[in-house]
């Protein structure tokens, strides 16, 4: 009689442990998809920002293209830390082209996430666009 | 004799923690997703508004170039490619325009063609240049 009851017993705990993990499997990839969506939300709130922030900046300057860095933070960093270290950064590319009409110029920003990672004693980079404007009015002069 | 219940301890134990984990995972999922289709719509927005700005100001290049009424709606029929289409009044001094940025709010714009002596060309002289929400166009 005791013997059945401690095979019930343990028939119970593996029982328990198995729906355990298939529960705790679920529930992790839940908490990962969460997870990834809060980082991609954080990308989506700050690259609008940074993209339209680097577009104001290159209507004062007279430069054809420029590029901002930014770290995982969006803190702005530069092109000797890119280099250098290992992570995520996020790059606000701004090429200016000149449009159809007279005296207007036009310009295309890239945000791209850069993931860096060191594999061998080399940085290799994995590349993402996360937003993008298009054909945004660039020249000041157009309104005199 | 009384014969063991079949559901012990370890059992109950198990179901209590399953059913925290599981509302806790649904709330991180249910909460990363609200957060990501929060941020799209603020992104959507950004694009939204610089896309009718850049239309705007095309507008503005090609009433400064000398072109017509008819020209500009022609060239906003072309390169407009949206559901709402965009309210051009132009007399050949004053420019008015309404460009849908989004589909909540419409860029307006009120800009007077003028000419500079100093510089020997028009230029632009802004009257108005906002973003109204949508429930306000039709009221002013």
């Amino acid at each position: 009689m005791r013997t059945k009851q401690r095979s019930y017993i343990l028939l119970e705990i593996l029982l328990s442990l198995l729906i355990f993990a298939l529960a705790a499997w679920i529930c992790l990839k839940l908490f990962a998809e969460g997870g990834r969506a809060a980082t991609r939300a954080k990308e989506l709130a700050n690259a609008p920002t940074a993209a339209a922030s680097a577009m104001e900046q290159i209507k004062t300057e007279t430069v054809d293209s420029m590029d901002v860095i930014y770290d995982a933070n969006w803190n702005r960093t530069d092109h000797e830390h890119f280099a250098a270290n290992a992570g995520t950064y996020y790059f606000v590319i701004v090429q200016q082209s000149h449009g159809s009409a007279v005296r207007y110029r036009s310009g295309h920003v890239y945000v791209q996430k850069y993931e860096r990672t060191e594999q061998g004693g080399e940085l290799k980079n994995k590349v993402t666009q996360i937003y993008e404007l298009h054909d945004c009015w660039l020249d000041e002069e157009v309104l005199g | 004799m009384k014969r063991p219940s079949p559901i012990g301890a370890v059992t109950v134990i198990t179901a209590i923690m399953v059913l925290c984990l599981t509302v806790f995972a649904a709330l991180a999922y249910s909460s990363g997703q609200a957060e990501l289709r929060l941020a799209q719509a603020g992104a959507q927005a950004v694009s939204d508004y610089y896309e009718a700005d850049s239309q705007a100001a095309k507008l503005v290049a090609m009433a400064l170039e000398g072109r017509t009424e008819q020209e500009l709606r022609a060239s906003v029929a072309t390169t407009w490619d949206h559901e709402t289409p965009i309210a051009v009044d132009y007399d050949g001094r004053t420019l008015r325009a309404e460009i849908p940025a989004g589909r909540r709010q419409t860029l307006h714009i009120e800009v007077d063609r003028m000419y500079n002596v100093a510089k020997r060309g028009y230029e632009a002289h802004i009257v108005e240049w906002r973003t109204i929400a949508d429930t306000e166009v039709g009221t002013e």
